[in-house]
């Protein structure tokens, strides 16, 4: 139950219902009965006691806040210092809507198709719809999802989630197995093995719709390899994202990292000005979790990470827990963000 | 225990400006404040409850009873509660928000909440300031700032005239 504490700061009536209802605001019983006596001038002054009331509780008034959609939260900032510092605190307790939608991944295999490598396929599953009567058969409730380069690229097998980001998807096709294919034999080039030309794609589930994101610009006589590339999208705050682009650049003569940023705002890349910490080398860039406005990798060995600060544009030491077991190496299974932490698993198998 | 013989069990409730309501106590009960009572044997005679005037005790009551009419099925309850609110400005909800917290009925203020987000969710800056009572307490430059900060939560959202 929610209880209004007199340690609150009180808001003040507007002016002109201030001069009429002066002696009257301080407790609620007291004040029902002038909400019964102000009745008659309801229609030229709609302020009713019981929502000054609320407005004025921090308990009750974040619950309202709760219930609103983190855009129309936001704007409820302006209304007065209160409600600025209510909605602007570490402490409000934002609850995500439940989920609604699970996304499956599954492979498909057709008899004609010569590769000994399946296309993965996404569907999407609404995990509560529904009045129980009239529940339309279980496999019409399946919609396809990330179908989108099936019908314009015939050379890709699938498509590849590299993130998944407060309800988008960072993607690209899955050219590695394209690539092997062709050749007939594994190329070890690591997470993007024909880095020029694999596109990248930001998609929304929600609306199954898709943009595409073009690759960073090269100079003439430059090459581009890509180390990461990450999503950074956070809709309490802008409803924009970025994508941020860790590469290494290299021409004739010398080679230098560099971080790009693709901003859903301006829908082009622009160079950053940071710079790589010293032990970077250690990082594993393969899994970007965004987390609290930056970008996080973990590390397999030593007792610190980074992470990319996206809205100062600058790497920052993250600490690394321990190693599980005494050893030197972490067996990472799980690194994620969930309910507002981030979460590292850590297995470590011991060799008999 | 309650002093009246025989089923169903009827709780007796008054409101702040003194009237007096009926009411099964299997309804009454969804009310924590009003079970913790009759659970501590204080509801015998008439429960005063002091912060809730009649009129909207009596809107809380017919919730009450229309809720506790319908069986475990939490679709049809949720259905019940948006049509229960349809109808409701958003002075008497405003007014159910206090009653709902001084009853203790979490289930009545989530909807009503959730209802009156969605009722504030398109209104301008100044209708939520008249609605709630609220002064503006910042300085026009802070204002601005503020403003500033938050321009992209204004799409679709009505404007001021006399802001």
């Amino acid at each position: 139950m929610i209880i209004a504490s007199s340690g609150e700061p009180s808001l003040k009536l507007s002016t002109k219902s201030r001069t009429k209802f002066k002696k009257t605001i301080t407790t609620t019983a007291a004040a029902t009965k002038t909400r019964i006596h102000c009745q008659d001038v309801q229609e030229s002054d709609p302020t009713s006691y019981s929502a000054e009331s609320i407005g004025s509780n921090q308990d009750l008034i974040n619950l309202i806040f709760t219930k609103l959609e983190p855009k129309h939260r936001q704007r409820c900032a302006i209304i007065c210092k209160f409600w600025y510092s209510v909605i602007t605190s570490r402490t409000f307790k934002y609850k995500l809507p439940p989920l609604s939608h699970l996304l499956v991944r599954w492979s498909a295999t057709q008899s004609r198709q010569r590769s000994i490598f399946p296309a993965i396929k996404y569907s999407i599953v609404p995990l509560h719809n529904h009045q129980t009567s009239n529940r339309p058969p279980p496999q019409t409730l399946f919609r396809p999802a990330l179908d989108f380069l099936e019908s314009n690229d015939q050379h890709v097998n699938g498509i590849r989630i590299i993130q998944s980001c407060n309800s988008l998807f960072l993607c690209s096709p899955d050219s590695s197995i394209k690539k092997l294919n062709k050749n007939g034999a594994e190329k070890n080039n690591g997470l993007f093995p024909n880095a020029s030309n694999v596109e990248h794609y930001v998609y929304n589930p929600g609306t199954n719709k898709f943009r595409t994101i073009p690759w960073p610009a090269v100079r003439r006589k430059t090459t581009r390899q890509v180390i990461a590339m990450n999503l950074a999208f956070d809709p309490t705050k802008s409803p924009h994202y970025k994508v941020v682009s860790l590469s290494t650049v290299r021409n004739s003569c010398s080679s230098y990292n560099q971080v790009d940023i693709y901003s859903s705002e301006k829908w082009r890349w622009r160079a950053t000005k940071a710079e790589f910490l010293p032990n970077w080398a250690h990082v594993d860039f393969t899994n970007g979790v965004f987390f609290n406005g930056g970008v996080h990798w973990a590390s397999h060995t030593g007792n610190t990470s980074v992470y990319f600060d996206v809205e100062n544009e600058h790497f920052k030491i993250m600490p690394m827990p321990p190693v599980q077991g005494g050893g030197q190496r972490r067996s990472i299974r799980y690194f994620g963000e969930s309910g507002g932490r981030l979460l590292l698993i850590d297995s470590q198998e011991q060799s008999p | 225990m309650a002093a009246e013989t025989g089923t169903p069990t009827t709780l007796t409730l008054k409101s702040n400006d003194d009237e007096l309501f009926s009411v099964a106590e299997s309804a009454a009960i969804l009310s924590v404040t009003i079970r913790n009572m009759v659970e501590d044997g204080c509801a015998g005679g008439v429960i005063p409850l002091d912060n809730v005037d009649g009129k909207t005790l009596a809107s809380v009551i017919t919730y009450m009873n229309g809720i506790s009419a319908i069986p475990a099925d939490e679709e049809k309850k949720k259905s019940y509660r948006d049509k229960f609110l349809s109808d409701k400005d958003f002075e008497t909800l405003a007014d159910m928000v206090l009653a709902a917290n001084y009853l203790n009925m979490s289930c009545l203020m989530d909807a009503v909440s959730a209802k009156i987000a969605q009722v504030m969710e398109k209104k301008s800056v100044g209708w939520v300031r008249r609605k709630f009572g609220i002064e503006n307490d910042y300085t026009p430059e802070e204002e601005a700032a503020v403003k500033e900060e938050h321009k992209w939560t204004f799409e679709g959202v009505e404007t001021d005239d006399d802001n």
